[in-house]
């Protein structure tokens, strides 16, 4: 995952992307516990993107990572898999329910 | 100088937090807890069948008996229910479709051992007691087989 450079942090103070920190391990090693991400809410996410999602059936944004996308719906795994809620608990998501594509780390 | 400002930004445009989430404890299943509390209805059960009925004129030992019994019985009924929901546990959020794959048993495992602590809540009954403990040992073998490790079985009592 890229840092984020000064183009990134102008359309952040711009309001055209979205900080968001990181809670729980299921995304390590690619991002930490705590860290902050920008997210952009326009991008259209492929497979291989971390995207951030709303829980399928919970009112909780996630951060996961796209393994498989159509248009029926999104398949989210975590990279840390052993410490990971996801699609392969709770099936696709339907593709509503992305809520953007993480550009990169802040700072 | 731009350290603080993003730290001001920082606070004046909090981030929202995202969840790169696990549900409950992560990846620490273990079907010891199903076994322990199993091996608990087991020795209620064993227990209340070794009960000695007191002489009826005996009020005193009347009344320490119905206690003894009260208190075997709810401990029998609380194990029975806290080993059902360790299974399931272990069903619903430890198995994932690859495991029902390799062992196609495992549904069919799972309902025969909670149907039997139904019946070990239900009856006092040794033997219903020891096919709960004989059922748990067939779960925490499929279990382990999943993770490629190699758990001696093992009671307490």
């Amino acid at each position: 995952m890229p840092s984020s450079r000064g183009r990134h942090l102008l359309l952040w103070a711009l309001g055209r992307l979205r900080r968001v920190r990181v809670s729980g391990p299921s995304m390590l090693p690619t991002l930490q516990p705590g860290e902050t991400v920008l997210v952009d809410p326009r991008a259209a996410p492929r497979a291989g993107d971390l995207v951030l999602a709303l829980h399928p059936h919970q009112d909780l944004l996630v951060i996961k990572r796209v393994s498989r996308i159509d248009p029926h719906g999104v398949e989210l795994l975590g990279d840390n898999p052993a410490q990971s809620t996801d699609s392969r608990h709770y099936g696709p998501l339907p593709l509503e329910r992305l809520r953007g594509r993480v550009v990169c780390t802040f700072l | 100088m731009i350290k603080r400002l993003l730290a001001g930004l920082d606070k004046a445009l909090p981030a929202t937090t995202a969840h790169a989430h696990c549900d409950g404890p992560c990846g620490v299943y273990d079907p010891a807890s199903a076994r322990i509390a199993a091996e608990a209805v087991l020795s209620m059960t064993k227990k209340l069948l070794a009960l000695e009925v007191p002489d009826p004129s005996d009020k005193a030992a009347v009344v320490k008996y119905h206690n003894t019994f009260a208190r075997y019985v709810a401990i029998k009924e609380e194990q029975a229910t806290i080993a059902k929901d360790e299974i399931l546990v272990l069903w619903t959020d430890y198995f994932k479709p690859p495991h029902l794959e390799a062992h196609p048993e495992l549904h069919d495992l799972i309902w025969k051992a909670t149907k039997e602590l139904s019946y070990a809540k239900v009856e006092c009954s040794l033997e219903h007691a020891q096919n709960v403990m004989n059922y748990v040992q067939q779960i925490h073998e499929l279990f382990w087989k999943t993770k490629n490790r190699d758990i001696a079985w093992y009671t307490a009592s």
